[in-house]
Formats: structure tokens, C-alpha cells, sequence
């Protein structure tokens, strides 16, 4: 039957081996990808694409990761020490800023005042812890001498009692030794401030009908030639009224924390300095003017 | 005679100017940078030592000396410094040759009982002979006795190095060999 020997089988896979690229090629030219027939294997590829790719990252993040930790570690030691570097100098920069804040109030304190002061710093502590005093880096040879009034920017810190060549020992208003005459700011009545221990004071001598309340500032009285009138004290802390006394027993807290005294004023010459005149009343200040 | 002589006048002079440094340090080099914790008392802690490890008599010369210069870093009145000195030195040599002890832990423990003494008869003698007595300020003192305890045994390490720099038996022995004249 088949008399050419011709084996169709062989011949139509032939055929169609031939005509799918053509018809390919065809389909190309016609631009059918996104046809109906192609989107559901676009999507499954997506989906699979995605999954795959998904988890490539994932693992070549974490090998990533991995691979990085010893960059990191000493990466990270390299920060920390720019990081510290850099805390080093900021505070530095904040200890300077403070310290100019701190010099420039001592500079207009100084320019503000009549009085003539000779700045100072201290430089030593008492060596025993019974008594408060302080050490600082002027002495005679700057003209000091014994009963002179150191005080700072905030208020009194104490007198030189010791003046030597280079030093002076500087007694704080808190040593039990020290006497400073001092008065209610608000009733202007006098009293005497004796040191009781580290961070107290007493007023004594003050009459138990003035009006005194916690919180008052106690400023000093300038009858004693050693501080120039009406500068800050104490504030009022404790008030004892004792029956069978005449006058008040106040503690007062010192508005300077000696402990913390860095740069201190020794009043070389008061020239009748009085504050107390500076921190009165406008309105009554005013009106005295009117009269 | 004249080499021993030498010596122990260095010696001395040279454990005054120790007492200076240490007077120093804890006037104007502690406090300035360390204000939470107050400074050990080097100086109380090396009147200890001499009390205990030198001659009796010469001790007593030499610790009044001390609290002389006591007063120049200080408000201390000169009679509170001596006679508080004085008691602590009388109390500690009643304490030294009963107490079984010996090297760095001896030393701790006569800095602690010391340095109670110290406080307690401060305290006494202020309220006897001052007219403004000191007040008792018992935390103040309690952490001042536990800060010198703790430095009791670097500071024993220190002296004895010293007091060996410039040992000469002779002179030196705690208690006279028979026979010898101190």
C-alpha cells in the first residue's frame, strides 16, 4: 500500500518539529503574550519567581549578616570610640560653656559693683573635719590681710583670719568659730550668725516678737567691718522659740554651698557697698524719690 | 655615732615632709577631685605607726611636733590638737602590747581602735576645754573611721618602707635589745 516506502509517523513529528517555531514566530510578531491562555502560567511564574526570590534574599541576608559580623564588631569598636571621643568633647565644650557663663557673672559682678575685689580660687579644705575652713591662692603679697570679707557672685562665703605670703585660710561662715553680724532682710532687725556645723548656721540675738518666717533671707548686717551691708546670707530654715528666752534661736541654710566653691571675691575695700539699697522696693524707692 | 646621728635627723626630717605631702593630699588633692567620699586621714594614720613602732618618748616630742604643724593646714586649735594627740597616744600604747598581733593586720587594727579614740576624745576634749565645743556628727565621723580603716593597709606598706629606708637598730628598736641603750 504504501508504495513510496514513506513513513507519515516520522513525517508529521517532522512537521510539527518544524512548524512550532514558525508558529511561534508568528505568535511574537503578533505581540499575544498577555493573552488569556498565557496569564494563569504568568501567574503561577510570579508566584514561584517571588517564593524563590523571597527566599534567596532572606538567606543571602543572613549570610550577609553573618559574613558582616566581624566587620560590625569592629566597626562597632571604632564607633564607640569616635562616640566617646566625642562625649570627651562635648563635655568638655558644656564644662567650657560653663565656665565662661560662670566667669563672665564674675565679670559683671566685678564691672557692677563699687567695691574693690581681688578674685581668688580655692585651693585646699580644712584638714580637720571639725572645722570649715578653706585655703585659697592669695595672700599677703596680694594685699590681703586678716578680716577681710570673701564672698561670691550668690552671697557670703566667709573672712580671712590667716592671711600668709601666698595663701590665706578663709573662714567659712558655717565654722563654729565664725561671727558675722547679720539681718532679716524683710524686718531689717540684727542678729549675730554663729556656725553650728558643715551646712548650718545659727542667728541669734534676734527678739521674739519679730515676725521671722521659713524661707526668709537673712543678709548681712555690715556692722562688723568685714562685709558690706545687705549682702546675701542664709535663708531661714528652723525657727526655735524658746519660753524662757528673750530672742529667737534661727537656723539658716548659707545661700553658697562652701563645698562646692570654686572662685571666690576677697572685698579689698568695701567703699560703703550697700546692697541693701539695690534690692529695695521700686515702688518705695520711687515714691521717696516723688518726695 | 656621727653616721647614726645623720641619719636619724634625716630620718626625722624626712618623715616631716611625708607628713606635709600627706597633709597636702588630703587638703587640697583629695577633695578637689573626689567630693562624695572624704579623704583618709594619711597624717592621723602616720601618727598611728610612729606610736606604735618608735621609741615612746621620742614619739611623744615628735607628735606634738607633728600636731604643731597640724595647725597649719587647719582651724585646730593648738591645745585640741595636742591633747587630743596625747590621749590617743597614751590609749594606744596601753592597747599595743596586749593586743596579739603583728604586721599589716596589727596595723589595720590600731588604725580602727585609733581612730575611735581619735573621734571620741575630740569630741570630749572639745566639749571640756573649748568654748565653742564641736557638735558630734556621728555618720561624719563613722565614715571617716571605716575611710581610714580602709586605707590602714596601703598606708602601713608605705611607712614601712619608709621607716626601713632609714632603719638603724641602735636607734630604732620598738623595745631595746638587753644590754643596749637606746
Amino acid at each position: 500500500m504504501n508504495f513510496l516506502n514513506f513513513n507519515f509517523k516520522k513525517a508529521f513529528i517532522l512537521l510539527l518539529i518544524i512548524s512550532l517555531p514558525l508558529i511561534s514566530i508568528n505568535m511574537e510578531q503578533k505581540k499575544i503574550q498577555n493573552s488569556w491562555f498565557t496569564q494563569p502560567f504568568s501567574f503561577a511564574a510570579q508566584s514561584i519567581q517571588s517564593f524563590f526570590s523571597n527566599i534567596s534574599l532572606g538567606v543571602r541576608s543572613t549570610t550577609a549578616q553573618y559574613l558582616n559580623l566581624i566587620n560590625i564588631k569592629s566597626e562597632n569598636a571604632r564607633l564607640q570610640k569616635v562616640n566617646s571621643e566625642l562625649q570627651t568633647r562635648l563635655n568638655q565644650f558644656t564644662e567650657s560653656q560653663n565656665e565662661l557663663e560662670r566667669l563672665r557673672t564674675l565679670l559683671d559682678f566685678q564691672g557692677n559693683t563699687k567695691m574693690e575685689l581681688i578674685p581668688g580660687q580655692v585651693i585646699g579644705r580644712d584638714l580637720v573635719a571639725d572645722h570649715n575652713t578653706i585655703t585659697i591662692n592669695k595672700g599677703t603679697k596680694h594685699g590681703l590681710r586678716a578680716g577681710q570679707a570673701v564672698l561670691t557672685v550668690s552671697g557670703a562665703v566667709g573672712y580671712i583670719f590667716k592671711p600668709q605670703y601666698f595663701t590665706s585660710h578663709v573662714m567659712l561662715v558655717t565654722d563654729r568659730y565664725s561671727v558675722v553680724d547679720a539681718l532679716i532682710q524683710k524686718t531689717r532687725s540684727h542678729g549675730i550668725v554663729e556656725g553650728k556645723n558643715k551646712e548650718t548656721c545659727v542667728l541669734q540675738y534676734v527678739e521674739r516678737t519679730e515676725d521671722v518666717k521659713i524661707g526668709d533671707l537673712i543678709v548681712t548686717g555690715g556692722l562688723d567691718n568685714i562685709f558690706p551691708k545687705g549682702f546675701p546670707l542664709g535663708v531661714v530654715t528652723n525657727i526655735e522659740r524658746k519660753t524662757k528666752s528673750a530672742s529667737l534661736v534661727i537656723d539658716i541654710k548659707p545661700v553658697v554651698d562652701a563645698n562646692k566653691v570654686e572662685e571666690i571675691f576677697i572685698v579689698k575695700h568695701a567703699a560703703l557697698e550697700n546692697f541693701l539699697e539695690k534690692t529695695a522696693d521700686p515702688q518705695t524707692t520711687s515714691q521717696n524719690g516723688n518726695q | 655615732m656621727n653616721s647614726l646621728r645623720g641619719r636619724f635627723y634625716f630620718k626625722i626630717t624626712f618623715f616631716t615632709f611625708v607628713f606635709f605631702l600627706l597633709c597636702g593630699f588630703q587638703t587640697s588633692f583629695w577633695p578637689n577631685l573626689i567630693t562624695f567620699i572624704p579623704s583618709p586621714q594619711l597624717w592621723l594614720l602616720m601618727i598611728f605607726f610612729i606610736s606604735l613602732r618608735w621609741s615612746p618618748l621620742f614619739s611623744v616630742f615628735y607628735i606634738y611636733f607633728l600636731g604643731f604643724c597640724l595647725t597649719r593646714f587647719s582651724h585646730i586649735p593648738l591645745k585640741m590638737a595636742w591633747t587630743t594627740l596625747l590621749t590617743t597616744f597614751c590609749l594606744l600604747s596601753v592597747f599595743k602590747d596586749r593586743v596579739r598581733l603583728s604586721g599589716a593586720l596589727s596595723f589595720s587594727f590600731f588604725t580602727l581602735l585609733g581612730s575611735v579614740i581619735f573621734e571620741i576624745s575630740y569630741v570630749v576634749l572639745s566639749r571640756s576645754i573649748e568654748v565653742n565645743p564641736t557638735s558630734i556628727q556621728f555618720f561624719d565621723r563613722l565614715i571617716q573611721i571605716i575611710v581610714n580603716f580602709i586605707c590602714s593597709y596601703p598606708a602601713y606598706r608605705l611607712f614601712e618602707w619608709l621607716d626601713q629606708l632609714f632603719y638603724t637598730k641602735h636607734i630604732w628598736s620598738a623595745t631595746p635589745e638587753q644590754g643596749e641603750e637606746l
